[in-house]
């Protein structure tokens, strides 16, 4: 039972990391939070919901939900961030982007319901399984770990090793600066909100898929929780967010195996008021954040 | 010449007239209206039960209001939402006794009724709960609940419960033990399983809130129970079933009235084969309960008109809600309150008709216990998956205490 709980806490830690991947990829650009992601997050279990019921496939769903919630991350820079970039701007960004957020909360609710929606597997694959070493893994979280390992590999890549991803670091190191050497900023900080978002939407679809609902109040939850693993792997470090992703995710499971599973929420939070105040750069960030060395 | 001219004035004036004077609020107008606070919570976590109580309540006033009001007063009802968050609850049940109302109906959870009982008797305004869970919390003469708490609903649903599945030994029991209802349904259950002679193998916890409920399974399967007691919202309990059959670990799960009310029977979909719950009404017509298939076949309609909620809308204790509005409404019929009565006086005559209250005849037969509490006899139910109701799990010859 400890093996499948650890490797069910790695599948979750993996849907955190590529949620607070997100968070981090525009903190990392704007130095600004983005609330409405979330919601974004929360929007992708409803895409692939309405998706599947419209006779998508699961990985039609997925996609269906990267490219709508990647859409909405465009909204949500033109509308919540566009307009407030300057340093001094941070508390109407994120007032602006969670008032966009709740807008988004309560659409979903006007359109589904406030209850959880399922959404419609074949009972075979719901069930499918596979057995190795005596433990049972299920095929759907399986499937669900490969999916979030490969998009956070391929935008680890996309950041480290292409032009785009040396654009993006530029305007993260500075704005103004990468803008003389002819970088368009708006574009590139677009970029960022489209995968961030659509990120986000992969996650909540792969949620829904893998508890066979969608609900409306993970984007506070899972949202929330993704800020503070934001936080613990490394305010604007996307290593960090993958590796406190993960360290969560296992956290949790082995708190629920070993009888502390109805603190293991409280755990989190206490987890970073420590984390913060002994290292406020956060577990695994490799330089100081711009918060920290201010 | 002026005869005729006054004849024909009078007439016009009675024509005009006719129309107000036929209406069932003329004889209304008199007197100001009688003005009663709802608290609900109508977005957030609990938002379908508000809805599902707001359709039970708007046909109790509007029945109310359509024979004429009370004693020549119309009844002014302002619904407001509490989010499920008991500060909020506490902040509209001040704002209701500042505003005048004679009596508030809600908050409806076991941690927001927690929260406004004590306020109901330092204000010494009349508070009517009929839906929270959580033992010990009504507080006479002002807080009072109709509904049959934990402590009286689970042990009538275990004896049931074994009834029907007699080899279950060992059981699980889980739930949110930070969350009043919650834990207040972890600790019955545990008294009930104990005084039923169950093996409690041990008692698993988790939050309200959690989304991810693989671990949770993983750790019942572990521990390899006959049946789960689970105290938990609809929301928690279905995510718990997908985990379990994800798991290909299927065992029978009694879940306390929290899910009674609520969408399950219409989300469960086959995995409703699983799942009990203890309540003491159903969707099924019951012709021995004078009224009840007329209010069910009424309620469902509404719903469907008139809410989103999952179709066929399950009536559960809604029948209770709409007791709830007429016994406040004949209490103050009995009283000979209206619209010109003193507030205060109204208030604490009301309170001191409903706490020495010793039964009451409505939809449901209830009792008053000496707690504040309504005793109302709970059965055993499980899902009907292909109509999507709650149904009593036992025939009616076998049920306890029918």
């Amino acid at each position: 039972m400890l093996t499948e709980q650890i490797v069910n806490g790695i599948v979750m830690g993996s849907l955190y990391a590529l949620i607070a991947q997100g968070y981090t990829l525009v903190f990392g650009v704007l130095d600004k939070l983005n609330f409405a992601h979330g919601e974004i997050f929360m929007f992708g279990g409803y895409v692939a919901v309405a998706s599947v019921a419209m006779g998508a496939s699961i990985p039609l769903a997925l996609l269906l939900a990267l490219l709508a919630c990647g859409a909405l991350g465009l909204a949500v820079e033109l509308v919540s961030f566009r307009k407030f970039r300057s340093h001094d701007a941070h508390i109407t960004a994120a007032l602006s982007s969670f008032a966009f957020g709740l807008v988004l909360l309560d659409l979903v609710q006007k359109a589904w319901g406030t209850e959880p929606v399922a959404i419609e597997l074949p009972h075979a694959l719901r069930i499918a399984s596979v057995e190795f070493l005596g433990v049972r893994f299920s095929v759907v979280k399986l499937a669900i770990l490969v999916v979030a390992l490969v998009l956070m590999f391929a935008l680890h890549l996309a950041i480290a090793r292409t032009r785009l991803g040396r654009s993006i670091r530029a305007v993260a190191e500075s704005a103004t600066s990468a803008a003389l050497y002819g970088i368009n900023v708006t574009r590139v900080i677009q970029i960022v909100f489209l995968l961030a978002s659509a990120m986000a939407g992969v996650a909540g679809a792969a949620l829904a898929i893998r508890t066979g609902f969608a609900a409306n109040e993970v984007g506070f939850t899972l949202g929330l929780k993704a800020l503070a693993i934001m936080a613990i792997g490394g305010m604007g470090d996307l290593r960090g967010a993958f590796l406190g992703g993960l360290l969560i995710g296992v956290f949790e499971a082995l708190a629920f195996q070993w009888g502390f599973g109805q603190i293991a929420d409280t755990g989190v939070w206490l987890f970073m008021i420590f984390v913060l105040l002994v290292r406020p750069t956060g577990l695994f960030a490799a330089r100081a954040s711009k918060e920290a060395r201010a | 010449m002026n005869t005729k001219k006054m004849t024909r004035r009078a007439l016009l004036i009675a024509c005009l007239a006719l129309p107000f004077a036929t209406a069932p609020g003329f004889a209304q107008t008199a007197k100001p209206p009688l003005k009663i606070g709802v608290i609900l919570p109508l977005t957030g976590f609990q938002a379908s039960y508000g809805e599902m109580y707001r359709v039970a309540m708007n046909m109790a006033f509007e029945d109310i209001n359509k024979a004429g009001g009370i004693n020549g007063s119309r009844v002014e009802v302002t619904i407001q939402d509490d989010q499920g968050a008991p500060a909020q609850s506490a902040l509209l049940f001040r704002r209701y006794v500042a505003d005048g109302d004679v009596a508030v109906l809600g908050p409806i959870s076991g941690s927001t009724w927690e929260t406004v009982a004590p306020l109901a008797n330092s204000l010494k305004t009349p508070a009517l709960n009929w839906t929270a869970l959580k033992p010990g919390i009504s507080k006479k003469p002002y807080a009072l609940r109709l509904h049959p708490a934990d402590d009286i609903m689970i042990p009538e649903g275990v004896a049931e419960f074994r009834k029907k599945f007699p080899n279950v030994h060992r059981i699980v029991i889980a739930g949110d033990l930070k969350e009043a209802s919650g834990a207040s349904g972890v600790e019955e259950f545990r008294k009930a399983a104990l005084a039923a002679k169950l093996d409690v193998v041990e008692v698993v916890g988790f939050e309200t809130r959690t989304s991810d409920f693989s671990p949770v399974a993983i750790k019942i399967r572990g521990l390899a129970p006959d049946a789960v007691f689970l105290s938990a919202f609809m929301p928690n309990t279905l995510a718990l079933l997908r985990e379990m059959e994800a798991q290909g670990f299927q065992r029978p799960v009694l879940v306390n009235a929290l899910i009674w009310a609520g969408a399950l029977p219409q989300l469960v979909g086959p995995l409703g084969k699983n799942v009990f719950s203890i309540g003491f009404n159903t969707n099924e017509p019951a012709p021995e309960v004078k009224g009840q298939p007329e209010f069910v076949a009424r309620y469902v309609k509404t719903a469907a008109e008139t809410t989103k909620l999952p179709q066929p809308a399950n009536v559960a204790n809604t029948t209770l809600t709409y007791d709830t509005v007429m016994l406040l409404a004949q209490t103050m019929r009995d009283l000979k309150i209206d619209g010109n009565t003193d507030v205060q006086k109204a208030r604490e005559a009301i309170s001191g008709v409903l706490s020495s209250m010793k039964s009451f005849h409505g939809l449901n037969t209830l009792t008053m216990l000496a707690s504040g509490d309504g005793n109302i006899r709970s059965h055993l139910l499980e899902v009907d998956v292909q109509k999507k109701i709650w149904k009593y799990a036992l025939p009616a010859s076998e049920r306890i205490g029918k």
